[in-house]
């Protein structure tokens, strides 16, 4: 009869595989502490991994929005802050070489109703709208300064607006106050940017803040190449409005702006990284309590391996695989939570935290994108949580004597 | 190492409060002998099997196998010595989770024994104490008697060189005991070396050596 020949290394593969074995059987065996640490992990792991997905989502958008927005954005500046500039500047800056277009913007934030609902109003030519804006109500407004004015879904939803409403004067200029007609609702669900954004043209917006004559900014578009040519003549020309003649040039490239995207979502990403380190300390307490549940029996079960001839590190290799096999299936779980609580419930309550202003549940698809970064980082922490945890207790009671945990 | 000589020299143990469990207990149990331990309750007998079966160090002392010392011996060396050794506690020492066969052959896993023969071997041992139809049982849901049979099979699956038993039969009936009884006879035929602390009068029958602890001394006869 002929034997097989196991050689040693494959008896120590053997014998590795068949305590690795007893290492995931361990998991249902000890089901108390295998929850209560999957819970520990949930509790940390998805608020981390959703808002980090949220944070990663609106840097992708803020890119995008980068990408297809203007080459440069003209302003003043005064006491190293924005300043409106003149708008009939950008007839001078259309009429430089290499410009293609250049067109007077303004942006500002409002509050209308009795709630003091946060709007932003945007005042810019019809012409210059994104050709995937479109009303699902209503009309687009007219240039001019015709009170006319088209918002988000979302705020006609929450103001009670309909396309005829008359908005109540909200704002008072040098001119007396003025009714605005709510000429036109687009869904403002597709774009973070879009959510709480009331349109209108630049003369009613410049109205609404009294501000006539005056833009925040101009946006310009460059030919091809043309680009370091028109910034430099750009730099040159002034754009200080007749009643302060101090406000000086500036000019923000879209690569400036690209540059300064780190002060925008990624500051925000920072801070919620510092907290959820915070967190995951907090968790390896709640993980290094949760090992005390139990711990008599778990510790009279590594005598009784140890009592059967195992060795210590046959032990600690079984603690090894079921901490890691938790661990494994805590942050999978939070990972599948974390999806579904972006995909199905819109991030409730946490994107609120990187939405300056934001109520828990946000009138708009909120942008989300799993990176590999922080998913493999909170497995590699969630497994040092656990291991602190589990290890060093398992090996303090695998190398006492086995009576003493037996007796 | 050739295992079965068991000596100890000049053994103590003490506990918290200067309670001393051994004092100066010195003996030799020959290899392929049937070494009986009697002493009433309290007298040092658990303690003695405990030290010999390596599960606890003694305060003083030394135990040899084979005439070596293996007091000082190192935590994996202990191990590997106890893997030779089937012992059973007072207490049965079962992972109350697991089935009776997975509690028999858990000192088989770093073996590297596959599931299947691991098996195999659990339902012959469990047919030698009469367990067999409780196989698939937890531990938890056992009797009291099942328990002690249990970690009898478990001690028995290995065919280790030295059996260190305390009070094998003491939950058993007399059918039941008896059969443990001779399961134990068969290994002390076969060559193993027995050392068993009972006051079961089937086991004086079988014994070559007999040592009385009186509060924690060896007793000389005169």
């Amino acid at each position: 009869m002929k034997h097989r020949v196991i050689t040693a290394p494959a008896c120590d593969m053997l014998r590795i595989l068949r305590v690795a074995e007893t290492g995931l059987a361990a998991v249902p065996l000890h089901s108390a502490r295998s929850i209560v640490i999957v819970l520990a992990l949930l509790a940390v792991l998805v608020p981390f991994l959703t808002g980090l997905a949220i944070s990663a989502g609106f840097h992708e958008q803020t890119q995008l929005s980068l990408d297809h927005g203007a080459d440069m954005y003209v302003s003043g500046e005064q006491f190293g802050r924005p300043a409106p500039v003149e708008q009939s500047v950008a007839e001078t800056i259309r009429g430089l070489p290499g410009v293609k277009s250049a067109t007077p913007r303004v942006v500002g934030r409002v509050e209308i109703g009795s709630e003091r609902i946060e709007a932003i109003v945007i005042g810019i030519s019809m012409d210059q709208l994104p050709a995937q804006l479109e009303c699902i109500e209503g009309r687009l407004y007219r240039n001019g300064p015709r009170n006319e004015l088209v918002i988000g879904s979302d705020l006609a939803r929450r103001l009670r607006l309909n396309v005829g409403s008359l908005i109540p004067p909200f704002y008072s200029s040098r001119e007396g106050e003025h009714v605005s007609e709510v000429v036109g609702i687009f869904r403002a669900d597709a774009s973070p940017w879009q959510a709480r954004v009331i349109l209108t043209s630049v003369e009613t917006a410049a109205k609404i803040f009294d501000q006539p004559g005056l833009a925040t900014d101009l946006i310009v578009h460059c030919h091809a190449g043309y680009e370091s040519q028109v910034l430099a003549t750009i730099s040159r020309i002034a754009v200080a409005p007749t009643s302060n003649p101090s406000v000086r040039t500036r000019v923000q490239t879209r690569e400036a702006l690209r540059a300064n995207l780190s002060q925008g979502p990624a500051r925000r990403e920072g801070v919620w990284t510092l907290s959820s380190i915070f967190a995951f300390a907090t968790a390896i307490l709640v993980v290094l309590a949760t090992s005390g549940i139990g711990l008599s029996e778990r510790r009279r079960e590594v005598a009784i391996l140890k009592l059967t001839g195992w060795q210590t590190e046959d032990v600690l290799l079984r603690c090894f695989v079921e901490s890691l096999a938790i661990t494994v299936l805590g942050t999978a779980l939070a990972i599948v939570i974390a999806y579904a609580w972006l995909e199905w419930f819109n991030g409730y309550a946490i994107a609120a935290l990187f939405i300056p202003g934001a109520d828990a549940s946000v009138g708009f698809d909120v942008p989300y994108r799993f990176v590999p970064g922080p998913i493999l980082i909170s497995t590699f922490i969630a497994i040092v949580v656990v291991m602190t945890g589990s290890l060093y207790a398992t090996w303090r009671a695998a190398t006492a004597q086995p009576r003493e945990a037996i007796r | 190492m050739k295992l079965p000589r068991i000596e100890t020299r000049c053994l103590h143990k003490s506990y918290q409060h200067d309670i001393r469990a051994l004092d100066d207990v010195s003996l030799i149990v020959p290899d392929g002998s049937f070494a009986l331990i009697l002493g009433a309750s309290g007298s040092g007998k658990t303690t003695l099997l405990s030290i010999m079966s390596l599960i606890d160090r003694p305060t003083d002392g030394s135990l040899l196998y084979a005439g070596e010392d293996v007091t000082k011996l190192s935590d994996a060396g202990r191990s590997r010595l106890r893997r030779r050794i089937g012992i059973v506690t007072q207490d049965f020492a079962l992972i109350s989770g697991l089935s009776v066969w997975e509690n028999v052959t858990y000192p088989q896993i770093p073996g590297g024994m596959a599931r299947s023969e691991r098996k195999r071997h659990a339902e012959v041992a469990l047919e030698r104490v009469g367990l067999t139809h409780r196989m698939n049982a937890r531990a938890q849901e056992l009797s009291g008697g099942e328990r002690q049979r249990t970690a009898i099979a478990r001690a028995l699956v290995g065919k280790p060189e030295v059996f260190i038993l305390d009070e094998p039969t003491s939950n058993l009936d007399d059918v039941t005991g008896q059969r443990v009884t001779e399961a134990i006879r068969e290994e002390y035929s076969r060559g193993a070396t027995i050392v068993v602390a009972s006051h079961d009068s089937r086991f004086e029958k079988l014994a070559t050596e007999a040592i009385e602890l009186v509060n924690g001394r060896r007793r000389i006869a005169a």
